[in-house]
């Protein structure tokens, strides 16, 4: 399980900043944006289940990338890097014996600019689009800097777009900045990007030249039949039933609107 | 340690295995008879229940191994092993009969324990005898009972290889059997015999042709290995006696003679321990021990270091005795004084709030920490993801804890004192020593949040199941469009519902279904999903060749497992929940009970065999609805102290499964 995420995450962090996009708008743009792309520390219990005995029960903790969308600290990640047993046992498809990983969340920390740590909960999760509501929980009330989906756009063939990442810890969780381009738009069922060079980690924000958000780094999973004996290039990951797509900001709004639905209705 | 004791079962089993073919004359045969009929009714087949503690909880482990009955009473002899420190045991007679018993008294340092049967209506149970170990011969036809793999009653037959059996240096790192920090070795030169042995022979009788016991088989590396007879009788006759046993210690480490030594004679001591008896008598490390209370002493080979160890041990206590060495040539007389021998490691507990195991610190794991006393707690496992764990600096496995919100920490009634009082979230300051450094950390103690619902984004869903209709099928069916087929409907016939199991979608609102292959089935769900919930899709479906088209009002997707109600019974270590969508779906018939979703490996639930995903549909005769019912039945019994029985289905099956936890731990 691990190692499918190191394999995604390596395949990810590819550094490419060249071509059209000017220094001075992603100067700008880093300013604006980078507190609002943080590193979420996932502590869970995984575990497998073989025929309805459970074996040997592990605590891991990963930290993974969000995107802050409102100044109350709501964050955007994926599931796939949230709870990668899921995505694996939907991966694994159907067989006749029973096998599962299965996870249990025990703690959620949300990693501020500052490497102040606080707590963080689910609020909702949509796991047929990878996308998972956190809500950071500070002891004091707090404004966080956000970047607001409302104002998306959409994007072309082979646009150039930039992504905001955080390194990881012996990165000392640095901005990550990367730039690539629209390598192919999947309209149906639902509109995707996928980019010409994957750099960044799963729950980094997607921006045009011009600084507009246009979608948010996540996986797009499904069974498959393939069986896994290879690797390479982005069409394989696809083959194995996943693929690393932006899911455009109006979809994630979309999903979001569910969260206001369940508050207002209590 | 069992791991390693049965690692080495298996691996070196096979090579007996396939040695030890050979021709039995029909007078062994014979007696081979008597003695299986003779000494049967006294070998037992046993299960216990004993703890194991790792990552930072108590957890219980199911073992099985072999006894004698070695008392009328019902005290039956057997491995520590096995039955040390068990907190369930139950003895299986030859004849099937299962009775159950208890942990009596056992002592690590020779593998030894004592089991009690329980013994309500004063029956004799039949017994097998000692025979003198001594008097073994290499060549000498002897018989393992025992009940392997926990098989019921078995017999191999074999002879004495060896009568000095010790794990050689070869085996260097390990080399050493240790149970509770004790090596075995140390104390015990087995009997090495070729008469096949497997897991769960341990603790059964090594016997000679008159069926006498000669030895308690406990190893096998490659030849099989017992305890001898003579030194298990003494230990269990004052096991049953003393409920435990006391040893004398002086404190030195020794190893055989170096070649290079001018003396061929003598004990060479390898280590004097600090503040022991030997040290304070002047004894030395390179000190060669020739003579101990007048009766000379040598080890020169390893195999001679349990006959000394055993010596030591058997020591008279707070009396000098004369101790003649060695020391550069020249002879010195010491007297030391032995005092009683402590447990190496003392008994481990769970301290649940702080998500670790531990134990108080005994004069040798002093020593082993580099302490100067025993002051502290002595970390020995800790959960990853609990209080500690998240520490920063997290605890490890081997620190010391000496104070807790700056009150000095001296054992574990200390930490008990302090974690009885605290009720809710608290962070407390923990000082605690690594090796030479003394650290300090917050371990913060919060409300577990296992049990919480996580909603799921709600899209639209039809209630169907379907599959894709591959080229190949459409071809055989003469269909010219892509669709999907309707395999299952789950909902009752009505008229807001038009669709049937066997109609063919080709279309959504008007657009083909861009369907190839089985797995392209999520393709239809996303495009169902992508409507808003309530609103009207028109599908074209093809029933009975004919092209009907059907409004359908699609609704909101059913709940999921993890969003369906929760409870986890902290006492048999499980969790359930609701039924929900998935699971009504995938049973036969309609089915009222609970969803097993979480079976803590060493808990009761896992005890019992209680599966993942198993149904359970009623609680002590006692038919039950929703986790609610669940709860409130099993709470009332628990707090009742009265034994618990699920009627469980699982699959096309039906069981029930009994629990009866130990109440001492609900609290």
């Amino acid at each position: 399980m691990k190692k499918v995420i190191l394999f995604l995450t390596s395949m990810f962090l590819a550094v490419n900043l060249s071509g059209e996009v000017e220094k001075g708008t992603i100067k700008n743009m880093i300013k604006k944006y980078k507190d609002a792309v943080l590193t979420v520390r996932i502590l869970q219990k995984q575990w497998t289940v073989m025929e309805g005995k459970e074996f040997t029960k592990r605590e891991t903790k990963n930290e993974i990338t969000g995107t802050v969308i409102n100044e109350n600290g709501i964050i955007v990640v994926s599931g796939f890097a949230t709870e990668p047993s899921k995505f694996f046992n939907k991966l694994r498809g159907d067989s006749s014996f029973k096998f599962e990983v299965k996870n249990q969340i025990s703690g959620i920390k949300i990693i501020l600019p500052d490497r102040k740590e606080i707590d963080g909960k689910i609020l909702l999760k949509d796991e047929k689009l990878d996308i998972y509501f956190i809500k950071a929980l500070p002891e004091k009330e707090m404004k966080f800097k956000y970047i607001n989906l409302g104002n998306y756009t959409d994007a072309g063939i082979m646009d150039e777009v930039i992504s905001f990442d955080r390194l990881g810890e012996i990165g000392k969780r640095e901005i990550f900045v990367s730039t690539a381009r629209v390598g192919a738009i999947m309209e149906k069922p639902r509109k995707y990007y996928i980019l010409t060079e994957q750099m960044v980690s799963p729950g980094s924000p997607v921006f045009s030249i011009s600084g507009k958000i246009i979608g948010i780094n996540l996986i797009k999973s499904r069974k498959t039949s393939s069986s896994i004996s290879g690797f390479s290039i982005l069409p394989t990951f696809s083959s194995l039933g996943f693929l690393p797509v932006v899911v455009t900001a109006k979809d994630i709004l979309k999903v979001y609107g569910q969260i206001k639905i369940e508050k207002s209705a209590k | 340690m069992k791991k390693l004791f049965f690692i080495l079962f298996i691996i070196l089993n096979w090579v007996n295995f396939l040695f030890c073919e050979r021709e039995i004359p029909s007078y062994i045969q014979n007696k081979v008879l008597e003695v299986s009929k003779k000494v049967k009714p006294a070998v037992v087949k046993i299960y216990a229940i004993i703890p194991d503690f790792y990552q930072g909880r108590v957890v219980k482990e199911e073992v099985s191994g072999s006894g004698t009955i070695i008392h009328k009473e019902g005290y039956v002899i057997t491995n520590y092993h096995v039955a040390g420190k068990a907190k369930y045991v139950r003895c299986t007679l030859s004849n099937g009969e299962k009775i159950d018993a208890f942990y009596y008294a056992g002592d690590p340092l020779t593998d030894i324990a004592i089991v009690k049967i329980i013994n309500e209506n004063h029956r004799s149970f039949p017994v097998a005898h000692f025979g003198d170990s001594s008097k073994l011969k290499v060549g000498e036809w002897v018989i393992a009972a025992g009940s392997p793999f926990a098989l019921s009653q078995s017999i191999t037959l074999g002879i004495i290889s060896n009568l000095s059996l010790v794990i050689p240096d070869f085996f260097w790192p390990f080399n050493k059997l240790k149970l509770d920090g004790e090596n075995v070795g140390s104390m015990v030169k087995w009997i090495g015999h070729d008469a096949p042995i497997y897991p769960g022979n341990s603790g059964g009788p090594l016997l000679n042709l008159d069926g006498k016991i000669v030895g308690v088989n406990e190893i096998s590396l490659g030849l099989s290995g017992a305890i001898p007879g003579n030194l298990a009788r003494k230990v269990a006759s004052i096991l049953i006696q003393n409920k435990g046993i006391v040893r004398s210690w002086i404190g030195i480490e020794i190893q055989p003679l170096l070649e290079t030594l001018e003396v061929k004679n003598g004990v060479l001591i390898a280590d004097v321990i600090k503040n022991s008896p030997a040290e304070k008598s002047g004894i030395k490390e390179g000190d060669i021990i020739l003579e101990i209370n007048n009766k000379k002493v040598s080890v020169k080979n390893i195999e001679d270091i349990p006959d000394f160890n055993q010596m030591i041990a058997d020591l008279p206590r707070n009396k000098k005795i004369k101790v003649v060495l060695i020391r550069n040539g020249k002879k010195l007389t010491k007297f030391v004084e032995p005092v009683k021998r402590e447990k190496f490691y003392l008994d481990e507990k769970e301290i649940k709030k702080f998500g670790v195991t531990a134990r108080n610190i005994s004069s040798f794991e002093a020593i082993e920490l580099g302490k100067e006393n025993t002051d502290g707690v002595v970390i020995t496992s800790v959960s990853p993801g609990g209080p500690a764990g998240e520490a920063k600096p997290s605890l490890r496995k081997k620190d010391v804890i000496t104070e807790i919100n700056g009150e000095k920490i001296k054992n574990l009634s200390d930490i008990f004192k302090l974690t009885d009082k605290i009720s809710g979230e608290t962070s407390l300051l923990i000082s605690f020593e690594r090796k030479k450094e003394k650290l300090l950390t917050v371990i913060n103690i919060k409300e577990n949040i296992e049990n919480e619902i996580i909603p799921q984004a709600k899209k639209s869903w039809l209630p169907i199941s379907i599959e894709v209709l591959s080229e190949k099928v459409r071809k055989k069916l003469g269909i010219h469009k892509k669709g999907v087929i309707i395999t299952s409907v789950f909902t009752e016939k009505n008229r807001d519902f038009p669709l049937r199991r066997g109609d063919i979608i080709t279309e959504i609102d008007g657009e083909e279904i861009p369907v190839n292959y089985p797995e392209d089935k999520d393709v239809f769900f996303e495009t169902i999903s992508e409507y808003p919930v309530g609103s009207e899709v028109e599908l074209t479906v093809l029933r009975n060749k004919e092209i009907e088209k059907f409004k359908v009002k699609l609704k909101k997707e059913p709940e999921g497992p993890d969003e369906a109600k929760k409870y986890s019974q902290v006492l048999l270590e499980m969790k359930v929940r609701n039924l929900c969508f998935d699971d009504i779906k995938k049973l036969r018939a309609k089915k009222e009970g609970v969803i097993v979703e979480e079976v803590k490996e060493g808990g009761w639930a896992s005890v019992v065999k209680i599966a993942v995903g198993d149904l359970i549909v009623s609680v002590n005769g006692e038919k039950i609805k929703n986790v609610n019912d669940f709860k409130e039945k099993v709470e009332k019994l628990i707090k009742d102290n009265k034994n618990i029985v699920f009627s469980i289905e699982r699959d096309i099956h039906h069981l029930f499964v009994e629990i009866k936890p130990f109440w001492e731990e609900k609290k």
